[in-house]
Order: C-alpha cells, then sequence, then structure tokens
C-alpha cells in the first residue's frame, strides 16, 4: 500500500482519506468542471454500471451461497436474512442476499469509476490465493496475511511516510482465523473508509457498511464473490476510461 | 484529521471517540465533520457522494439492534414419507453438492413411487410401503436385498450384480448397462508387444 501513492492519476473531486495532515494541492478548474460533471451524472441512474446483469439468483444457489451454519453459532444479527433452518441446517434466503449484493457491487463499481482504491481482506488459507490473483487481475490491492494492529489507524508510523489509504475495503472473510471479527472491520469504522463484506450465520454485520449475507466457507462460493467483484471493478474502471478519459 | 483526533491525549476521551466512531455511520460523521469546518471541502472523501447516493438499506452502527426473527423450520409433506424410508431402508449411496445435475437418489425414486400409489388410491395405508418398494424392484431397484435375484455361474450380469450391490441399487432406470470386457494382465502385455513389434 506504500508504494502507488500518486501514480494513480487521482483526478476527482474529492480527495481520498489521508493520513496527513497536509491536502492534496489544487486541481486545475477546467478539467474538473466536466469530470465532476460526468461524476455527478453517474449516481442519477440506479444501476449505471449494469451490476445486476452479473449475477442470477440461480447462480447464487449453484455456488451453494445459502448454505449456512448450524443454528448454535447463529449471530442473532443474522437470523433476519435467514430463510430457514433445515434440521438445524440454516439456509439463507438468496433474495435478500440478491438485493444487497447489488447495492454492494453498485457501490464498489462506483469507487472504482472514481478512481478509488479498493482492498480485499480474507484471512482464511485455503482462499488466500485466490483473493490475492482477483486482486492482481482487476488492478487493485489484497492483505489476506497476518493483520498488524496499526495498518489503517496508525500508517504513517507503521509505513514510515505519508500513506493514502484504502477508499473501499472488500472482507471475503469477516472472520479471522479464529471466533474473533477481523481487526479491520472495526479499524476501518474508525477511518471513515466503507466496507463491503460477505457476512455468514456466524458473523456480525453491523460495523460492515454493504453487507452480503452468504456463504464463505465453499470455495465455490467465495469464487463467485470474487469474480462478481473482480467484474463490477473492471466496468467502473472501463467506463473510467471511457467517459473520464484518465487511466 | 482523524489521526489527529487519534494522537490527542487523554483514555477517557479516547474511549468516547471510538464509541462515536462506531456507533454513528461513517457518512453521519463525516457530514458533521464537512459541516463544522473540521473537513475541508476539497477533503471531502471519494465515496461521499456515491454513499448519498446509494444507502445501505441498513445503517451500519455497531449498536443497531437485533430484530426478533424466529427463524422458520424448513418441513415438507415429503418429509414423512421420507423420514419412512431412511427408518426401515437406511440411507442408500451418497449425493454430489457439487453436481450441476444430479441423478434422482434411491429415495428420491421410492418417495415418487409412493406418491404415484397414494394418489391412485388402490392400495391401502399399511401396504404402500411395500408397494412402492416393489415397484423399485421393478425398475431394478432391490431394497430388500433377500430379494435380489440369485447368482448362477453362468450369466456374467447376475455376477456383476453380485459384486457391485451398491451400484445395483443406485442405478438409473431404463438405461442400458454398458458391459466393460474382463481384460487379464497377461492379455494387455501381449498388445503391448503386439504393438512394438509393429
Amino acid at each position: 500500500m506504500g508504494r502507488g501513492l500518486w501514480h494513480r492519476g487521482i483526478v476527482s473531486s474529492s480527495n481520498p482519506v489521508q493520513s496527513a495532515v497536509e491536502p492534496l494541492e489544487k486541481l486545475q478548474e477546467s478539467s474538473s468542471d466536466a469530470i465532476t460533471e460526468q461524476m455527478a451524472k453517474s449516481l442519477k441512474y440506479p444501476d449505471f454500471f449494469k451490476v445486476a446483469e452479473l449475477f442470477t439468483v440461480e447462480d447464487l444457489f449453484n455456488a451453494r451461497v445459502h448454505l449456512g451454519h448450524r443454528e448454535g453459532s447463529l449471530n442473532d444479527h443474522m437470523s433476519q436474512f435467514i430463510f430457514g433452518s433445515r434440521l438445524s441446517h440454516l439456509i439463507f434466503d438468496l433474495d435478500q442476499t440478491a438485493t444487497l449484493l447489488r447495492e454492494a457491487l453498485n457501490f464498489t463499481a462506483h469507487i472504482a469509476f472514481r478512481g478509488g482504491i479498493i482492498l480485499f481482506v480474507g484471512r482464511i488459507p485455503q482462499h488466500q490465493v485466490m483473493i490475492e490473483n482477483t486482486a492482481k487481475e482487476c488492478g487493485e490491492y489484497a492483505h489476506t496475511r497476518y493483520w498488524q494492529g496499526g495498518v489503517l489507524t496508525n500508517s504513517t508510523i507503521q509505513f514510515g511516510s505519508v500513506i493514502r489509504l484504502p477508499d473501499l475495503i472488500i472482507f471475503l472473510h469477516t472472520m479471522n482465523n479464529v471466533i474473533y471479527e477481523h481487526t479491520a472491520i472495526r479499524d476501518a469504522a474508525k477511518m471513515l473508509i466503507p466496507t463491503v463484506g460477505i457476512v455468514d450465520t456466524n458473523c456480525n454485520p453491523n460495523l460492515i457498511t454493504y453487507p452480503v449475507p452468504g456463504n464463505d466457507d465453499s470455495a465455490a462460493s467465495i469464487s463467485l464473490f470474487c469474480n462478481l467483484f473482480k467484474a463490477a471493478i473492471l466496468r467502473g474502471k472501463e467506463k473510467r476510461k471511457e467517459l473520464l478519459g484518465v487511466h | 484529521m482523524v489521526q489527529e483526533d487519534l494522537e490527542a491525549g487523554g483514555l477517557l476521551r479516547r474511549l468516547r471517540w471510538v464509541w462515536i466512531s462506531l456507533s454513528l455511520s461513517p457518512e453521519y460523521r463525516a457530514t458533521g465533520l464537512l459541516k463544522s469546518g473540521a473537513m475541508k471541502p476539497q477533503d471531502k472523501p471519494l465515496w461521499y457522494n456515491v454513499y448519498e447516493a446509494f444507502p445501505p438499506k441498513y445503517e451500519p452502527c455497531f449498536d443497531r439492534p437485533a430484530p426478533e426473527v424466529k427463524i422458520r423450520k424448513i418441513f415438507y409433506p415429503e418429509d414423512v414419507i421420507r423420514a419412512k424410508f431412511y427408518k426401515r431402508y437406511g440411507s442408500y449411496g451418497t449425493a454430489q453438492l457439487s453436481d450441476q445435475k444430479p441423478r434422482p437418489t434411491v429415495c428420491q425414486l421410492f418417495v415418487k413411487e409412493y406418491e404415484h400409489l397414494q394418489a391412485k388410491g388402490s392400495v391401502p395405508e399399511d401396504q404402500l410401503m411395500q408397494e412402492a418398494a416393489l415397484a423399485l424392484e421393478a425398475q431394478g431397484i432391490y431394497l430388500d436385498r433377500s430379494r435380489a435375484p440369485v447368482k448362477t455361474e453362468s450369466s456374467l450380469e447376475q455376477e456383476d450384480e453380485q459384486q457391485h450391490p451398491e451400484q445395483q441399487l443406485t442405478t438409473i432406470p431404463n438405461i442400458k448397462q454398458v458391459k466393460l470386457e474382463k481384460l487379464s494382465i497377461a492379455e494387455i502385455f501381449k498388445q503391448s508387444q503386439g504393438n512394438e513389434s509393429n
């Protein structure tokens, strides 16, 4: 995250979250007006990037997104997203999942459109490589290793320089290896960084800005989510190149 | 801005800051900072306008209460038949979760036959189980193994049935069984040697 500070050609009407005190230099007025206009225009459409076309409820079902854990490990905040329990095995309501997933993908695409830095986070070893590859393929960043405490909250001292923090964090797993929530969820909330996260039946969705209730343990479901987020980001970047003329 | 707040001294002040930062949505706090002038307009976060246009369905606050939703149990009318089947015959074969077009299981076929007979109405209730089992036997699936055809030395087909009873039970009816030739190692060697000489 320390590298890639200014090479992304920051051209936006608003500046990203920073840990340094000094703001960025003022942008040229003429170019920024057209860009600002274009960005404001994109917000008028309910689905500017047509993310609803990326998946169907049947796709979610085939990827086993509806399979939750057992009733014993259910987090009370997740009970509203549960369709029912089949002999104590919890099943997600895929209609609700589909709605929330569309929201999350739309937000992700808009952030990518505005040139935001997106960080993929996931702490389960089986899917580490998959998540890192997804980030590489869409030109964004991933952090699937041990999370040192001050990465977001103490970044200037941790990395030893001015840091541009991510503008969106996507959690493929909200839990750590053990029964605790990932530290980045709380830290992102502290640092005013919006989050998107796949929440399973044992997770707490409260601090996540755009939670997506679904299975986060099957390779098939994580692979589907990775592909969907990648597609949304690439669509956002494509439009950015096309409409704003920036890489 | 945010970093400065964190560095400010006083444990109580920091705890209060953590409580505020987690119990209020990021948009609420960002709006507050912008209005009060702590955050200058050019420092407005990248996501601010997007969040304003597309707010999440549920506001992200850590103390958002969990709604009182009772989780319903999923049961179907066929579960009664399934329960009877599994109690009597146990679990036959396995199912692959990754199959996109899975073949019907023995239990599914049994339930189909049972319901078919039930709808006909010709068979009394207590004999439905037996009749359904007999209907499956007609398709080649023997739930009661003692009723399976007896092995005779002449028929190769019956030998296969004996050696692979599980396959026998999970076959799809009306599909021809492809019979594999029994090869011996000596034959395979002869064939390969024949190829080499050519």
